[in-house]
């Protein structure tokens, strides 16, 4: 499949400039000595944006967290443009669910967003007039300048994601990973953080997204990771998202099974 | 006027640090929604604090403050412990610990009593702010000679420093601070450690509460942690502003809770003062109260108008 996967690469894009970017090996994260993901391997190239899809509790969230070191894994690698993580932070944007914080928190769409430049900034350092235009024009790249200074609690889902899409800018990364960016936006935010995404691919930055809606994932990636627990596939879409893969990312067979039904047998069918 | 600077100004001064104190670390407590969290520290450090005095045989602040952090952050570690071993939410392990080690604290303290020394259970529950007194000083000149100043009460030079300690923290940490209470996973992606910033309020809370510990006492001592930040939430969606909005509180809600307890009563024509530490938290809790009615945007009143203009239009 690996062999494969270059190939196309080559292919796709002419050149065989596209190297890797984010290199992710063996990682396996137990909750209460459960297995959330088992010897995860990934790898996605600079240039490009890899989806990665599978079913509700396959680890999807889990697995950005821990290739992050955010959450402890039992084992796993991560490298980023071959440097290991702890020397890598700068050249990672991660983007967590907009679900997971607390939006009453009192802090203009601006200062979210300053929130971005906090890893370069220093500690001791205050913010300067040039942080703040740096900011602003951050959050006007996702349309969001007219917005600075209202609360972030005062605007919609969607224009809270575009604040969180706003604020991964400002970190200039090399590596994107964004945590369902386009769960529950509406069509402009959604064309909006896409646009955004593609234009990041465009500089050769490397983009990965937890993406839920299967009916986009080909439309709007190049490549694809499909995971349950351990990994299915990874490669460009047109290798390897093929049937026969989602039904075995979406089937009980790999050990993801709801509760009460039986492993196997009946496997859950996947909606394709 | 001798009277005052040597009897009420102290307390004055005791009452109005404590609450600035705790008033101020309060906004990150209630930001990470961790408010429990004062309530327990400023229960767990009753054993501390018990336990130091044990150890030293005096009521000396060195001692008791030691015994006390220790006693914080053995807490934080037996939370952690038990959220993990007994498999239960935080709220519930918070409860287990604080109730447990106070009470640890209420059985070490009956042991004290026998030693004939002031550390009695009404004090540890409700403070002592009355007991501060400055009878070196003559006249309010002496607030600006030195060598006047230093004889002022220990307690009130321990919790003059950590107040300016508690300020040097925010200030110097306020952007570390504030990232980890609005995402704590953004800013660990950063290398801006959740884990550690929160040790950091916990150790800063911990050392607030033992030195306001004996100006309030260790269950009015909440009031301080939750009001002033609580009531200045209401009035702005900044966070900075926030900050200075809830040290006017604190400090708002310690004069004037004093000066309600010590001279109230007189004015309304009663004989004796009431407790000074019960009247400053009764301050901070009708401040939040007015907050929540009157305040421009957030206050009940405002949104009740503001819905009908809505509606009428």
């Amino acid at each position: 499949m690996s062999a494969l996967s270059k190939q196309s690469l080559i292919d796709e894009t002419g050149f065989i400039s596209s190297k890797v970017a984010f290199d992710v090996s063996g990682l396996t994260v137990a909750y209460d000595r459960k297995p959330v993901l088992w010897d995860v391997s990934f790898q996605a190239h600079s240039g490009r944006i890899t989806a990665i899809v599978g079913p509700n509790g396959a680890g999807k969230s889990t697995f950005l967290k821990a290739s992050l070191g955010l959450v402890p894994a039992v084992t796993g690698q991560t490298f980023i443009l071959g440097e290991a993580l702890k020397e890598a932070r700068k050249n990672i944007a991660y983007m967590p669910q907009r679900a997971s914080v607390d939006w009453d928190f009192p802090a203009s769409a601006l200062d979210v967003v300053m929130m971005g430049l906090y890893g370069r900034m220093g500690f001791l350092r205050w913010p300067s007039q040039h942080h703040r235009e740096q900011a602003l024009s951050c959050l006007d790249q996702v349309d969001m300048a007219d917005f600075a200074e209202r609360q972030i609690g005062q605007l919609s889902g969607g224009q809270q994601q575009r604040v969180f899409m706003a604020r991964a800018l400002a970190q200039e990364a090399e590596v994107y990973l964004m945590d369902e960016p386009f769960a529950g936006v509406d069509a402009a935010t959604e064309n909006v953080i896409f646009k955004t995404l593609k234009a990041l691919t465009a500089e050769g930055k490397t983009v990965i997204v937890v993406h839920h809606d299967l009916d986009t994932v080909r439309k709007m990636f190049d490549d694809v990771l499909l995971i349950n627990r351990q990994v299915i596939a990874n490669g460009p879409i047109d290798d390897v998202m093929s049937d026969e893969a989602l039904r075995r990312t979406y089937s009980g067979r790999l050990g993801f099974h709801k509760a009460g039904e039986p492993v196997g047998g009946a496997a859950v069918q996947a909606h394709v | 006027m001798n009277d005052f600077i040597q009897l009420d100004f102290p307390s004055l001064l005791l009452g109005t640090l404590a609450a600035l104190s705790c008033g101020l670390l309060g906004n990150f407590l209630l930001l990470r929604g961790q408010a429990l969290m004062g309530d327990t520290i400023s229960h767990v450090v009753l054993p501390g604090i018990v336990g130091g005095f044990l150890l030293a045989g005096s009521v000396a602040a060195l001692p008791m403050m030691l015994g006390a952090l220790f006693a914080s952050l053995f807490s934080v570690s037996l939370i952690e412990l038990i959220k993990r071993a007994g498999r239960i939410e935080a709220g519930a392990a918070m409860g287990a610990v604080f109730t447990t080690m106070f009470a640890l604290g209420v059985v070490l303290l009956e042991q004290s009593g026998a030693r004939g020394v002031h550390l009695d259970v009404e004090h540890a529950l409700y403070g002592n702010l009355e007991s501060a007194l400055w009878l070196e000083a003559e006249s309010f000149q002496d607030l600006l000679s030195f060598s006047k100043l230093f004889s002022l009460p220990e307690d009130i030079w321990v919790l003059f420093f950590i107040t300016l300690l508690v300020i040097l923290f925010i200030v110097v940490f306020y952007k570390p601070l504030m990232i980890t209470s609005f995402d704590a996973a953004h800013a660990d992606s950063l290398g801006i450690s959740s884990k550690w910033m929160g040790l950091g309020l916990v150790f800063m809370t911990a050392l607030s509460a033992v030195a306001a510990f004996s100006a309030v006492g260790s269950i009015l001592v909440i009031a301080m942690f939750i009001c002033p930040p609580a009531t200045a939430r209401m009035l702005t969606d900044k966070l900075s502003t926030q900050l200075w909005i809830s040290g006017f509180i604190a400090v708002l809600s310690g004069i004037s809770g004093y000066f309600l307890a010590a001279f109230g009563p007189f004015w309304f024509g009663g004989q004796d003062s009431v407790s000074a530490a019960g009247m400053i938290a009764l301050m901070a809790g009708f401040l939040q109260v007015l907050a929540m009615l009157f305040a421009p945007r957030y206050g009940v009143l405002s949104r009740l108008f503001f819905k009908n203009r809505f509606h009428n239009q």
